[in-house]
């Protein structure tokens, strides 16, 4: 049954297809709630599928148990990191200030006027919108008119990425 | 598990490169030569572990002995047909975009980030919202992507006003299809 390697081999891609496609079909159909549900949805399915279908494989190969769980392992990291991109990509489209920029100036025929687009986007206007966005994920709390730290999941990825920061790159700065 | 071993080793050698790399001196293209170490590790990985197979067993008979190599050790670190080629390549490619992802964020601090960090770093004393916007006004956020904008090809300054290069006008094009297409707001 060597023949199902394929199968396995593809896993991942058909599970990121899967995410992609479930995706797109949750957010059209409640459009207005929030981006994240749909993302969240989609990586589930997506994941149902790349366990399901690989597992199926690897059983029906007539390889040792360790490779088994080890083809299962990398199609699931292959997974995650497929994942992750595409995450990131639609996250984009939410929260990414640089397309928000670049959406205006299409809007605009491709040509604004430098000091316009920094007027209009203030650093109150950017941090009114942040805070708005962080309080009505929960990962703020807004009590009488201060802010506190709320759900920690995001707090635990900017912790995670300082650190990465801190091990990667240090105080440098890219050479001239 | 043999070749979860190879597809993790040779990602991992890629990043110690890149950690080396980067601890000696950070180059002015990031994510190209992020790009470049991760592939060519990736692609003399696989080639190096898939030679074994064909010319490998012709030396490994006068050579491996002679070394004292044992035939079980090196049959562990080889890739044996084209399907464990393309695992292993397929992992390494999403590992490295991924990380290339990632690894935006390590260059660039989100404002989203700071202030969530700002805000739990003042603890029980909590924080205003005029002292998170006088705090981020040091940033300029807005200011620093239109630099990484014009750094990146996607804008150029032209009499005062900024313009969309062809690069600029596919971004912004392949974007708001996509957000039109999950019906999303205007985001930012």
């Amino acid at each position: 049954m060597e023949g199902l390697y394929p199968l396995v081999v593809a896993a991942p891609v058909i599970g990121l297809t899967a995410y992609c496609v479930t995706q797109i079909l949750v957010a059209r159909s409640a459009s207005g709630s929030s981006p994240y549900r749909s993302l969240l949805i989609g990586f589930g399915c997506g994941l149902v599928v790349v366990v399901s279908l690989a597992g199926w494989a690897v059983e029906r190969m007539g390889i040792p148990a360790g490779d088994q769980i080890g083809f299962l392992v990398l199609d699931v990291l292959t997974y995650l990191a497929l994942a992750f991109g595409y995450f990131n990509f639609v996250n984009l489209t939410v929260a990414s200030l640089r397309i928000r920029l670049l959406e205006e100036l299409s809007e605009a025929g491709g040509r604004l006027p430098r000091q316009a687009l920094i007027g209009e986007y203030s650093s109150a206007n950017v941090v009114g919108l942040r805070l708005d966005r962080l309080i009505r994920g929960g990962h703020l709390v807004e009590r009488d008119e201060r802010l506190f730290s709320g759900r920690a999941v995001f707090l635990v990825v900017a912790r995670i990425f300082e650190v990465l920061r801190w091990a990667v790159i240090g105080r440098q700065t890219p050479e001239e | 598990m043999r070749v979860l071993c190879i597809a993790m080793s040779i990602f991992a050698a890629g990043f110690m490169i890149h950690w080396i790399w980067w601890r000696v001196k950070i180059p002015q293209r990031q994510t190209a030569s992020l790009l470049a170490v991760f592939s060519l590790t990736l692609v003399a990985g696989l080639m190096a572990l898939s030679l074994p197979t064909t010319v490998g067993e012709k030396v490994g008979e006068t050579v491996g002995e002679t070394v004292g190599e044992t035939g079980g050790e090196r049959d562990f670190w080889e890739l044996r047909n084209a399907w464990e080629i393309a695992h292993v390549a397929g992992f390494g490619v999403a590992a490295m975009l991924a990380y290339v992802v990632a690894y935006s964020a390590l260059e660039e601090r989100s404002p989203s980030m700071t202030i969530l960090t700002h805000v739990a770093d003042s603890g029980e004393r909590g924080q205003s919202r005029e002292g998170l916007e006088t705090m981020l006004l040091g940033v300029s956020p807005v200011e620093i992507r239109l630099t990484a904008m014009e750094r990146d090809g996607m804008v150029r300054e032209e009499g005062g006003s900024l313009v969309l290069t062809s690069k600029g006008w596919a971004w912004a094009k392949t974007f708001s299809a996509w957000r039109r297409l999950l019906r999303f707001r205007l985001g930012g």
